[in-house]
């Protein structure tokens, strides 16, 4: 077992590095030059130069990899072009503001998934079912931004309920991120978007749920149940146990993703998250800046799966065999 | 059965053939009749010299500017009406740098120049033809034209050293009216940029070029409709690079850093320069300059600013080599303090942009304060200190990345009051703190506004909100003029036929400059100068313009003996060699 982890670890620091050399070599096909953005600006040839010298962008391409890899190994994963900051210290902050958007919405759209797929699987055929299965489809085909901007246009903009974007009313004067998120502003602030990604986020699995319950409902065992006389509350729980492996899967990929925020989603109302921030990234050539946002991307993302393998392991005993025999 | 069903197949297969002989015949008839018809009778060929080789124009993707890129289809499409080929590539901004200004690769090439507060005054833009400016290939200098014009370089090297302003005024018309007889490019329109704000918290905004609402003089100008000083909230979807004064790169980052820096000097909102921090700017000789401060200055600590202060920024800007501002420092020899209050630049070259450029760009910092600090190691936390020890009208920044910026009125300010500097009248602030909040995208900014979360857009919106926002009594929308080069178009003249004037010209005629302004720009532009009809002190009204007129165009194309063959292709003169560029 020792070994088998071992073997992964491995697996995962190449994979990683795999990952930050491809990025490394894409990036400076793609922008040869990143110094390009400050002819918007009017800035000349000899000035760029300046610039490019200050980031160490005339030395050799290959020292230029070596210094990154080293660095970025040892945690430093080199400065902003644009904010001419670390690169880690930006990250850091975006991401506590992506998370704490992402993380509750997803756990609670699982939740939701779990419970209602089952129930409408339970419900087989009834209007009930067929209503939710209607709108999850149609929920789950629109864009989440789009959904967004629609629940600004009548929250926000037409009602004045709730603000249309942002994290906080300015000025205000935060400590800490904890200061910041525990107040009732803030709350005002998160309900919407909070609100509107549980539901976009719940649709899928909540389909996947009922699915994987119907073909469970149609088991042996189940009829057995019934027959023995348990009561149908106990039925759902037993059948449902047994259907959660994909919603486990696609969980796995879910929480991923929640790493990397929504673009659209972020700019639509206006949170200050990491998906933003890669936007602007890109728009603005900082590569530096972009490559931190990809690797810790691909890092949460590797990470969780292989969690998400572990937990596999132990609700599903066929697996556990297969690898460690 | 099955013999009626081959016969009726027969059948089908018999009526097809008829008719599609007859359409044959038909159609050999009509193309005859066609061919006499449109076939001339008997004129003697008229000698043609070789075919002028097609024409690619080079300019940037749809993405990044649609505009633009529907501008240059349209005059493609015109152009094409004149019997040229035209082919039209769009390329990403980076890659149109390196083909146009780098390696002088192409035949004509649109882009663009942003507007900055400092290019109100004429040099660069007039610098953009001159000789100097070609440089050498691979450098990427402002000229990748290759036009050369020995008295046009003399105006040039004459208006930077004629420190006289109406005099220098007089040059700069002159420029103009070559820039555009000559026309080795032309700016072919200006877009309006369109802000609004709510007029039932706000009234008499001041409207700047370049930067309409959101700019350094509107918290002296704009009143609020309540009385008092009140809160003015911006909305922006983007924000400074950093506020770093030795780093800051980006315009948004100084105009934020103009409310808490102040520099000797600043540019009226009709572009003219004015002594700001400084009493009196005196030109002792064409290369030194003397700067003598106001005596009431402080900074925001309550330590007074003084000519120490003033020999240290501009010390520490050249020391460090700070590249944004390269064009301001290259050209001082000197800086030296003459008493507490006096302070005197030795220029290398004399200079006439050094007042509207160089003493309106650098701000003041505080000695004290960033003596013994590497610019190069500042930590976030001490950014935010070494910033609360400003020179300018606000102070105290707070900025929370992606969400928002404050900065508060500085009571202590010399023109908190007001002040009066000739006979430009600078009313009191009625401003009491300004807040950028930072939005996601321009929807967002909208959508605030229409709930009074903020009091006025600090960027430009989209044509399409205007009739969203008209339906708000409490919000006004205001079209405002520019005079950046938004579609700088530029002719290769190392190339023919672009090196003979008239066919420049002749290719300006034929440029569809109404369709462009009220179809693809909506109404939200105007028609296109080297120096922008706004920015009116600067800018020569009588100059030659170009309308939209093939008329004209194909008689200047058979001036210049170009031929067109019957089938309307054009051709150069007879024995005339066309120029293949390259190795000048």
């Amino acid at each position: 077992m020792i070994a088998y982890v071992l073997r992964k670890l491995l697996f995962i620091f190449l994979l990683f590095l795999l990952i930050l050399t491809l990025q490394f070599f894409l990036f400076r096909l793609a922008i040869p030059d990143p110094t390009i953005i400050y002819i918007r600006e009017g800035l000349g040839p000899e000035e760029r130069e300046i610039i490019r010298r200050s980031f160490g962008l005339d030395r050799p391409l290959y020292e230029q990899y070596l210094r990154y890899i080293v660095n970025f190994l040892r945690g430093d994963m080199g400065y902003s072009f644009l904010y001419k900051e670390p690169v880690s210290s930006i990250i850091i902050d975006r991401l506590l503001n992506t998370l704490v958007l992402t993380i509750p919405a997803t756990l609670t759209a699982f939740l939701i998934a779990f419970y209602l797929g089952s129930y409408m699987a339970w419900l087989r055929s009834s209007l009930f079912e067929k209503a939710f299965v209607a709108t999850l489809s149609v929920v789950h085909s629109l864009p989440l931004f789009w959904i967004g901007m629609i629940a600004i246009a009548i929250i926000s903009v037409h009602l004045g309920l709730l603000p249309a974007g942002g994290m906080r009313t300015p000025p205000y004067e935060a400590e800490s991120f904890l200061d910041k998120i525990l107040s009732f502003d803030f709350l005002k602030h998160w309900i919407l978007p909070y609100t509107v990604l549980t539901i976009y986020t719940a649709s899928y699995p909540t389909l996947l749920m009922r699915g994987s319950m119907i073909s469970t409902l149609g088991e042996d065992f189940i009829t057995t149940l019934k027959a023995v006389g348990f009561s149908e509350r106990i039925v759902i729980a037993k059948a449902s146990r047994y259907s959660i492996l994909p919603l486990i899967t696609y969980m796995g990929i879910s929480m991923g993703l929640a790493f990397s925020g929504s673009v659209a989603f972020e700019t639509v109302f206006s949170w200050p998250g990491v998906g933003r921030e890669l936007v602007i990234a890109f728009y603005n050539l900082d590569y530096p800046l972009a490559q931190g946002v990809f690797a810790v991307m691909a890092l949460a993302i590797i990470v969780i799966n292989t969690l998400v393998d572990i937990a596999y392991s132990y609700l599903d005993p066929r697996i556990r065999r297969g690898t460690s025999g | 059965m099955v013999s009626s069903l081959r016969s009726l197949g027969y059948a089908i297969s018999r009526t097809t053939a008829l008719l599609v002989v007859a359409l044959l015949i038909l159609g050999v008839l009509v193309a005859g009749i066609h061919y006499y018809i449109r076939a001339p009778p008997a004129a003697p060929p008229t000698p043609l010299g070789l075919p002028v080789q097609k024409i690619t124009i080079i300019t940037t993707t749809e993405g990044e500017d649609p505009v633009r890129w529907a501008a240059v289809q349209a005059i493609a499409a015109e152009w094409r009406k004149l019997g040229f080929e035209v082919e039209v590539i769009g390329l990403e901004a980076s890659m149109v740098d390196k083909k146009c200004y780098y390696e002088w690769d192409f035949d004509v090439c649109v882009f663009g120049w942003g507007a900055r507060v400092d290019r109100l005054d004429p040099n660069l833009f007039l610098g953009l033809i001159t000789t100097e400016e070609i440089g050498v290939k691979g450098e990427g200098a402002n000229n990748p034209t290759g036009y050369s014009n020995p008295e046009y370089d003399r105006l040039y090297d004459l208006q930077r050293r004629t420190l006289d302003i109406n005099e220098r005024r007089r040059i700069v018309f002159e420029m103009q009216r070559i820039f555009h007889e000559e026309a080795p490019r032309y700016n072919i329109y200006h877009k309006h940029a369109i802000v609004a704000y709510r007029s039932d918290k706000w009234a008499n905004p001041i409207i700047m070029p370049g930067a309409p609402l959101f700019n350094e003089w509107q918290p002296y100008f704009i009143t609020p409709t309540a009385g008092g000083m009140q809160e003015l909230i911006y909305g922006s979807n983007t924000e400074p690079d950093t506020l770093h004064p030795i780093k800051a790169s980006l315009i948004f980052s100084w105009y934020v850093l103009k409310l808490v820096y102040d520099p000797l000097v600043r540019l009226t909102p009709e572009g003219k320069p004015v002594p700001w921090l400084a009493e009196e700017v005196k030109v002792i000789d064409p290369t030194t300059v003397e700067v003598r401060l106001r005596s009431n200055l402080r900074f925001h600590d309550g330590k007074p600013i003084t000519a120490d202060d003033v020999v240290f920024t501009y010390k520490y800007y050249i020391k460090h080599e700070f590249a944004y501002f390269r064009p301001y420092w290259r050209n001082i020899e000197d800086v030296i303090k003459v008493d507490d209050l006096t302070v005197r630049f030795k220029l290398k070259t004399p200079d006439a942009t050094f007042m509207t450029n160089t003493l309106y760009m650098i701000p003041i910092l505080p000695k004290h304060v960033w003596e013994n600090v590497d610019p190069k190691a500042v930590t976030e936390e001490q950014l935010r200190e070494l910033l609360k020890v400003g020179s300018g009208p606000f102070k105290n920044p707070v900025w929370v990345r992606k969400e928002y910026i404050a900065v508060e009125v500085a009571p202590e300010h010399f023109a908190y009051r007001g002040v009066r500097i000739g006979d430009f009248e600078v009313p009191p602030i009625k401003v009491s703190r300004i807040i950028i909040r930072i939005y996601g995208d321009l929807d967002s900014i909208v959508s605030a506004l229409i709930r009074r979360e903020i009091d006025a857009t600090a960027v430009s919106i989209l044509p399409g909100h205007v009739d969203v926002l008209a339906r708000y009594d409490y919000i006004r929308v205001v079209k405002a003029r520019n005079f950046a080069l938004d579609a700088d178009l530029m002719f290769n003249v190392r190339r023919s036929p672009f090196d003979i004037k008239e066919i420049r010209q002749a290719l300006l005629y034929a440029i569809p400059y109404d369709h462009i302004i009220n179809v693809i720009l909506k109404g939200y532009g105007e028609k296109g100068y080297i120096i922008a009809p706004v920015n009116s002190f600067w800018h020569n009204p009588d100059v030659k313009t170009y309308e939209y007129n093939l008329e004209k165009a194909r008689e200047l194309l058979a001036k210049a003996g170009f031929k067109w063959d019957d089938k309307g292709r054009i051709y150069y003169p007879v024995g005339f060699t066309p120029r293949k560029q390259e190795d000048p």
